[in-house]
């Protein structure tokens, strides 16, 4: 199973953006993992119907997920890991996921968030929460387009 | 005669429809609803809801951008609401679709409007080309 890259974007699966680096990658299928929704019907719908044509959807929970990454270890299969939260990203590596890196795309301007980037805003406990990521040894870095420099959060927070 | 509402991020749907006035002369019974930087989703959504509530021939709820929260808060509608309600929710709309669905709503019932802008708004993208055949 080859993760081709592991990408937090509340914008999730629809749009330009998701489209050009699933071309640039080279992949056709997009894991979007998420405790909650997998649970809501109406948002699998959703995701399902904004798809960019072309790319299959695949809805899990976290442990779905790092089950079927386990059951598929041997597959040649090219998938992009797509999380709408951090948390999810964290408990998936906890849970076994085997990724090295972590790409923070697009994080709104929420309240209680402090901005990194020009896409990417972090609360405190999100903050936190990369910094434990990068205790196991996982590099988080900035990157909204793959046509932009990949730049390491570590001094940014 | 099916119902018009068109709903999008900021002043999108009531530029549109000023801007479709400007090309059709006057019109009625098409509502608009914009998001609005600081609005609150779950009121949006209540907003969406009553105007499938009040629509008493169906409703063709038009938004702008697939996956963007207009159609999503739409969407929601639907799912809530389809088995009572005659709902239906188009994304990627633009002026071709707005005009054609005003124009035509008198003639056709709320699935058959949406197969009209579905068909209209796909048929409507095109460039100008210079073709050397045309005499």
């Amino acid at each position: 199973m080859n993760f081709t890259l592991a990408r937090v974007d509340e914008r999730l699966a629809h749009g330009q953006i998701i489209t050009s680096w699933t071309k640039y990658l080279g992949v056709s299928t997009i894991w979007i993992v998420d405790d909650q929704i997998c649970k809501d019907d109406f948002m699998k719908q959703v995701l399902q119907l904004s798809a960019p044509s072309g790319i299959k959807i695949e809805i899990y929970s976290v442990q779905q997920a790092v089950d079927k990454a386990e059951q598929e270890k041997d597959s040649s299969a090219k998938v992009l890991l797509l999380f709408k939260r951090i948390q999810y990203v964290l408990d998936a590596v906890k849970q076994g996921l085997d990724i090295k890196e972590v790409n923070l795309g697009n994080l709104g301007s929420l309240a209680g968030r402090k901005s990194i980037s020009k896409n990417v805003n972090l609360n405190p406990a999100e903050i936190e929460m990369v910094k434990e990521l990068m205790e196991k040894g996982l590099t988080v870095y900035l990157q909204m387009l793959y046509t932009d420099s990949k730049v390491d959060i570590k001094n940014m927070i | 005669m099916a119902n018009l509402l068109i709903v999008s991020h900021g002043n999108l749907a009531k530029e549109m429809t000023a801007t479709a006035r400007m090309i059709m002369g006057d019109f009625e019974g098409v509502h608009v609803l914009g998001l609005q930087a600081d609005d609150h989703i779950e009121t949006f959504y209540e907003k969406i809801k009553k105007e499938c509530e009040q629509a008493s021939d169906g409703l063709l709820i038009l938004t702008d951008l697939a996956g963007g929260s207009p159609f999503i808060q739409a969407s929601r509608c639907y799912y809530d609401m389809f088995e009572r309600k005659t709902i239906e929710v188009v994304t990627g709309t633009n002026l071709a679709i707005v005009i054609e669905c005003i124009s035509q709503r008198a003639y056709k019932n709320v699935h058959e409007l949406k197969e009209l802008a579905l068909s209209v708004g796909a048929g409507s993208i095109k460039s100008f080309e210079i073709n050397k055949e045309v005499k």
